[in-house]
């Protein structure tokens, strides 16, 4: 582990100062007084290192080593969506692209199709709507995330999705992600509110991709509010180059008889870790959550999951997988809370991983932490390696040995896309999964 | 000669199965090889479609005059060789029209033909699954996964006859099956024969060559063949037992 060269508070106060003077003018007084108030508390909480347990899976030392210059968004900038990214942009679908944290009109197809559903940047939303701003400075400190923190003291714009009570549509929104990567090491921070009101339903895709080579620490964050009664099915896909450190955090706050499902696809980046929460703060609010990670060469993936059952009768379903190629590794950590008063919880989780190399690695570590009697939690994990009687079947019938290994590992991996309701994002994923196995295998 | 197999020795993590086994096989012909149980009747069938662990110590395995040997066992399938598997393998994910249509243009891009579409592929297909008596719906099924035995079995006659193979391997491909199924897969096997290629069956039972006649028949006993035969020699074994063929031949009356 290289050494530390200096203190990542100092260093982060210190671009912050530079970068505000930059954007001030530009930016809503909300998230300009935010950006303030984040910053104090990125000082306060302070940067981990691998001694913090939580954190021990996850190399922040590029993170605090590399003079990462925070991007300062140009609405103006021509760009083209990069090709992994326009797998998942379906004619009649609303897109909204983002460009280092600013949307961008031009690329974007945003109707007000009467469905309820309303897609715009975060700046115009906190005019519109005063759920936004309090989500947007909504801070629980007791679960303090230097990483969050920071996304907000570095805000310039995001995306707001709202949908109004009863109303919905099954056409996914999809929110794209893009980070210029050049012209230095680049600081991006990309944020999402969502809000679902009452009995509606939302299909919402997010995807994070580069544009150029370069570069880049993406510090996301998405806040997720189901209201209750709501329905919401959620693809998030990470497709950034191989120079980029992606540090995440998705929080879900369930209300009752809320449902959700968020499906996780990391596919790119160099060092990923995703945060993810989901509260099920109200009676019989049900969490399905998917992953699926496919990672080669020397990366680094670490999911981090927090499903927290906080009232009784709520439900999580959970698996993830991981394809672990080449020297690359794969972190898994779920902890599954369920509060004193959350009775009749029914809690499952499975984590299955594929080795491809004999250098590769997969860790899974579940952790439950159960305060009430009378539930159900189960988990279990495996790991294992192509099954070499398949493979020999496949090959005795004319398939080549690299693709009868392509064949078995997305055989492996099928079962994550045909738990996606929307057939266009089934069959994007599919031919997105097959082509990075190609260049694995 | 389509096949020869010269003194061939082979063994499973280093013990010896095979010991000196020779034989030829003429293109046109059904051989049946017949052996108690750890005769290496299943070794025989692995060594020649190349499964690791299989480990040849002395002797040469000819194909069309070609050292089969020194190919991978997707060069042999390319090259016309097939292994009905005893235990044909579940591949969960894999729909079977997937697998049967990717060996097909494996093996098809190999002898230099077009690749077939999946309209093109299911048109071919049609005539293939009414040999083998198969409910359609086991070709959107994964790979043989919750199949019963007869129809793992069919399945693997269908795979023979979408790949056409000019040397086909057949290992106890009657073990597990009942009367209807035995039929119906040996009415595919024999659909099959023709003057261009050539059948190795390998069964534990005279049962299969009362539906699978065979042109010549071998005893295989701790790694050799000890005997062979016309088809009457699968009947004598019937009745006498293999004890019978370890005994030294009284005459030639049996060896034709």
């Amino acid at each position: 582990m290289a050494p530390v060269t200096f203190e990542p508070v100092d260093a982060f106060t210190a671009r912050h100062r530079d970068f505000t003077r930059e954007v001030d003018g530009a930016t809503h007084p909300v998230i300009q007084a935010l950006r303030e108030s984040a910053i104090a508390r990125v000082s306060s909480i302070g940067f981990p290192t691998r001694k913090h347990e939580e954190w021990r899976t996850t190399d922040l030392t590029p993170v605090y080593a590399t003079p990462f210059s925070p991007a300062i968004p140009d609405p103006g900038s021509a760009v083209e969506i990069p090709l992994p990214a326009k797998l998942f942009l379906e004619a009649s679908s609303p897109l909204a692209v983002f460009v280092d944290g600013i949307f961008v009109t031009r690329l974007s197809r945003t109707p007000t199709d009467g469905h309820g559903v309303t897609v715009s940047a975060l700046s115009r939303m906190l005019d519109e709507s005063g759920d936004f701003r309090a989500l947007l400075e909504s801070y629980d400190e007791s679960r303090a995330d230097v990483f969050a923190e920071l996304n907000s003291a570095f805000l310039v714009d995001g995306a707001a999705v709202q949908v109004e009570d009863g109303k919905g549509s099954d056409r996914p929104v999809v929110l794209l992600h893009l980070s210029t990567a050049a012209g230095g090491p680049r600081h991006v921070s990309p944020r999402t509110a969502v809000i679902a009101g009452r009995g509606s339903r939302l299909r919402l895709v997010e995807i994070h991709a580069s544009l150029g080579d370069g570069r880049t620490f993406t510090n996301a964050r998405t806040d997720i509010s189901l209201h209750a009664e709501s329905t919401m099915e959620y693809v998030r896909v990470l497709v950034e180059n191989e120079g980029t450190i992606h540090i995440d955090r998705t929080s879900v706050l369930q209300e009752t008889e809320s449902t959700a499902a968020t499906h996780s696809f990391v596919f790119g980046g160099g060092t990923v870790r995703h945060n993810l929460v989901h509260t099920l703060d109200g009676e019989g609010a049900e969490a399905r959550l998917f992953g699926l990670v496919l990672a080669d060469g020397r990366r680094r993936v670490d999911n981090v999951t927090r499903i927290e059952h906080a009232r009784p009768s709520t439900r999580s379903f959970e698996r993830y997988k991981g394809i672990v190629a080449g020297e690359a590794r794969h972190s898994f950590t779920g902890r599954i809370v369920v509060r004193p008063d959350a009775a009749k919880t029914d809690a499952r989780q499975t984590i299955a991983n594929l080795l491809l190399g004999a250098r590769a690695s997969a860790e899974v570590k579940p952790q439950l932490e159960i305060l009430s009697d009378d539930v159900r939690c189960t988990h279990g994990a495996t790991v294992g390696r192509l099954d070499p009687d398949a493979l020999f079947y496949l090959r005795s019938r004319g398939i080549d040995a690299d693709e009868a290994q392509r064949i078995l590992t997305r055989a492996f991996a099928v079962e994550m896309l045909d738990e996606i309701g929307e057939e266009w994002m089934r069959r994007s994923l599919d031919t997105l999964l097959q082509d990075r196995l190609r260049r694995i295998l | 000669m389509l096949l020869e197999i010269r003194n061939l020795h082979a063994s499973v993590e280093g013990k010896p199965i095979l010991k000196g086994l020779t034989l030829s096989v003429d293109a046109g012909e059904v051989h049946a090889i017949m052996g108690p149980n750890g005769s290496g009747k299943s070794t025989l069938a692995n060594v020649l479609a190349g499964r690791d662990h299989y480990e040849v110590t002395e002797g040469e395995v000819l194909y069309r005059g070609r050292n089969l040997l020194g190919m991978s066992p997707e060069e042999r399938a390319r090259e016309g060789v097939f292994l009905a598997f005893q235990y044909p393998v579940e591949i969960p994910g894999v729909s079977n029209a997937y697998f049967l249509r990717t060996a097909l243009n494996a093996v098809r891009k190999a002898r230099g033909l077009e690749e077939l579409d999946a309209l093109d592929f299911l048109e071919f297909l049609r005539g293939k699954i009414e040999l083998v008596e198969m409910d359609d719906s086991l070709l959107q099924r994964s790979v043989n996964e919750g199949f019963s035995g007869g129809e793992k079995k069919r399945n693997e006659i269908l795979q023979m006859a979408v790949l056409e193979p000019t040397l086909a391997v057949l290992d106890e491909t009657d073990s597990g099956l009942d009367i209807d199924a035995l039929r119906v897969v040996a009415g595919g096997v024999n659909a099959l024969r023709s003057a261009e290629n050539a059948m190795l069956v390998v069964t534990h039972y005279q049962r299969l060559l009362n539906y699978i006649v065979p042109d010549r028949v071998h005893v295989l006993f701790d790694g050799r063949i000890i005997r062979s035969g016309d088809k009457t020699l699968a009947f004598r074994l019937e009745e006498e037992g293999y004890d019978w063929a370890k005994s030294p031949p009284e005459t030639n009356r049996a060896v034709a």
